[in-house]
Parts: structure tokens; sequence; C-alpha cells
């Protein structure tokens, strides 16, 4: 759980907050990827790097209305997309239940402040230096609030992510969202599965 | 709208001159997403909650509600002990949002002093969940519909 952290502003400070709720100051967490949008020091979160190689299909993006119905729809885009690339079945699942988690905590509090809004999603996948392939999801809800104190489906939600999940990054994104990076562990390609 | 699809639009920004309507997925409602079905059995009168489909954010609480309900007609029927089984062989996915429904459910037995058994058989997206989140030690888990009733 040590890898999540919420960036946040404490008196023009930029923190992070564990979920602990500890504060600790920002330049001690290097690998933050950025802080809230217009920040002195705010670096924006470079964009996914597009799919590339041979069997690798386009990166999938949606967005998705803030309705807990439209959870269901990106699971089935999801799973049809790493169909589509013989991801293994498992690893697949564990994606796809990741990036649940995800998107239902985008709907779930983006609902509270705008239900007109958007939650966009762009999973992509790429090859390793080693030949082996990762999938990279950024689910971003558009407007960057602090995580709630206590919440029990967040509080589950998380921790199934990083089960799940090789990486999770939860960031403030420019232009002002909440952004999860959802990185999986790799997977052979798809001619090594058999 | 029971029986109907929910329309949804989902768009894919990399075709923004393609229509709306052609880009956009239909999403079921709850009631297709997850069927949920209670029938009384055996001489004990146990009830079954069956569930069939995916119990996400938006499935999660009628999944509960259905639990509570089964949980409140067990207290009001004469015979004492019988269990009230929730089968999820035949759910494809859960999510953080059912098993915090789960969690809740078996708290409300927990109180009532009325016995809540769950269904789980190998479905790896229903077990998997389950077991990340450590509810093994928390449900009271069978492999079967048989094995919960013979429980005891």
């Amino acid at each position: 759980m040590s890898t999540v952290r919420w960036v946040i502003e404490v008196r023009g400070q930029r923190c992070t907050r564990t979920l602990s709720g500890a504060m600790i100051p920002i330049d001690a967490w290097p690998s933050c990827p950025g802080g809230p949008a217009g920040g002195p020091d705010h670096r924006p979160v470079p964009p996914v790097d597009p799919s590339t190689g041979p069997g690798l299909p386009a990166p999938l993006r949606l967005q998705i209305p803030v309705d807990p119905v439209a959870v269901s729809v990106v699971r089935d885009r999801l799973r049809a997309w790493l169909a589509a690339q013989a991801w293994p079945t498992g690893q697949s699942q564990d994606i796809v239940l990741a990036v649940n988690e995800a998107v239902s905590n985008a709907v779930e509090h983006a609902y509270l402040d705008h239900p007109s809004g958007v939650v966009e999603l762009h999973a992509a996948a790429t090859v390793t230096r080693g030949g082996q392939r990762r999938v990279t999801v950024v689910v971003d809800d558009g407007r960057w609030r602090p995580p709630p104190a206590d919440d029990e489906n967040r509080r589950r939600g998380i921790p199934l992510m990083h089960a799940c999940m090789d990486t999770v990054t939860i960031t403030a994104a420019t232009p002002g969202g909440t952004r999860v990076t959802l990185r999986s562990h790799p997977v052979p390609p798809p001619t090594l599965l058999e | 709208m029971p029986g109907g699809r929910y329309r949804t639009e989902v768009r894919e920004p990399d075709q923004p001159d393609q229509p709306l309507t052609a880009a956009a997925g239909t999403g079921p409602a709850a009631e297709q997403l997850l069927e949920l079905d209670t029938r009384e059995v055996g001489p004990a009168a146990a009830l079954i909650v069956t569930a069939r489909g995916e119990i996400d954010l938006h499935t999660a609480g009628r999944l509960r509600a259905t639990v509570a309900d089964a949980l409140t007609r067990l207290s009001d029927l004469p015979t004492a002990g019988a269990p009230v089984v929730v089968d999820l062989t035949d759910v494809t996915f859960l999510a953080s949002a059912g098993l915090a429904a789960l969690v809740a459910a078996a708290r409300d037995a927990h109180s009532r002093r009325e016995p809540l058994r769950v269904v789980v058989d190998h479905t790896r997206p229903v077990v998997r969940p389950i077991e990340l989140a450590g509810l093994d030690d928390v449900l009271a888990l069978y492999r079967s519909v048989e094995d919960a009733l013979q429980a005891g």
C-alpha cells in the first residue's frame, strides 16, 4: 500500500498523504509524477506510450458518463480488447478487476460533484525490453478532490488494485483530475503462451 | 425500466467523426446485469438466494437488500437454525462493492443470530477477490449448496 499517495496542498506546500493519513512533503517522494494542476512545479503526467510492436492492438480509449451502469460497459470493452491480443485469462481477469475498482471510484465520487461529467480511460499495451508485454491503464475523472476519510468501497477497492497490478499510482493530474495509473504484471508474448 | 436496455453512451474519442449512436455501448439494467432469486427448500425451510451475473457498484445494493429480506423472512419462520444460503456459483464477476455487500450481510446475520452461508465454486473472478480481501476467514464459504445446507 506504500505506493498509494495522494498529492494535496497544505498552506501552499505540496504534500502527499498516505492512506493512513500521514503527511509527507512532496520532495520526499521523488517518484510523484505530478502535483495539483497550476502549482508552480506542476509537471503534467505524460500520456501512456502508444502500443508498439507486432501483435499489439491500438490503445483503447473510452469516455464514460458518470453513471454506475457504465462501469459494466467498460469491463466488456476491456475484456474484448485483452482477448483480442490473447492476454492470459487470469491476468486479464485481474486487470479487469483493478480497472473496475478505479472506474467505480471515479464514477462514484465524481457523481457527487459533477453528475454530468465524464470519466476517461486510456489503455495501452507495450513490449518490455525483455520481450514481454504489459498493459497500462489510466483512469482520469476530470476533477481532483482529496480522498474521503472513510469510504468502504475505496478502502477495499484500492488494496484489490494493488493485489492485481504491478504498480498503482494515484495522483492529481492536469487539468485538475484525479488520475489512477494501473500497470499490469508482464506476460509472455502471444507466441510463447502455448 | 424493467426488461429494457439501459442506454449508456460510451464514446471512443479516437473516432470523433463516428456518430455517437454508432460508437455508443449499451449497458444492461441492474436487473439484467445481476439476476437474484430467493427460494425456500427442505423441511427446515432454509432460504437460498441465487445470484447470476455480475456484482458491482451498480448491482451490489440489490444483493444486499435481497439477502437482508431473506434474513428477515428467516426470522419470521417458526423453524429455528435454518440458514440463508447465498449461492454465487453462477456469478461471473465480483467487485469490492459486492464484497462490501457480503460483509454487511454477514454482520447483519451475526447480529440476528441467523446462519448465513456463501457458496462459491472455483470461478476465479469470484474466489480471487474474496481471497485477496481476506474474506475467506470472514464469510462462511461452501463449495456447493448441498454442503451449505448440510453444515451445522
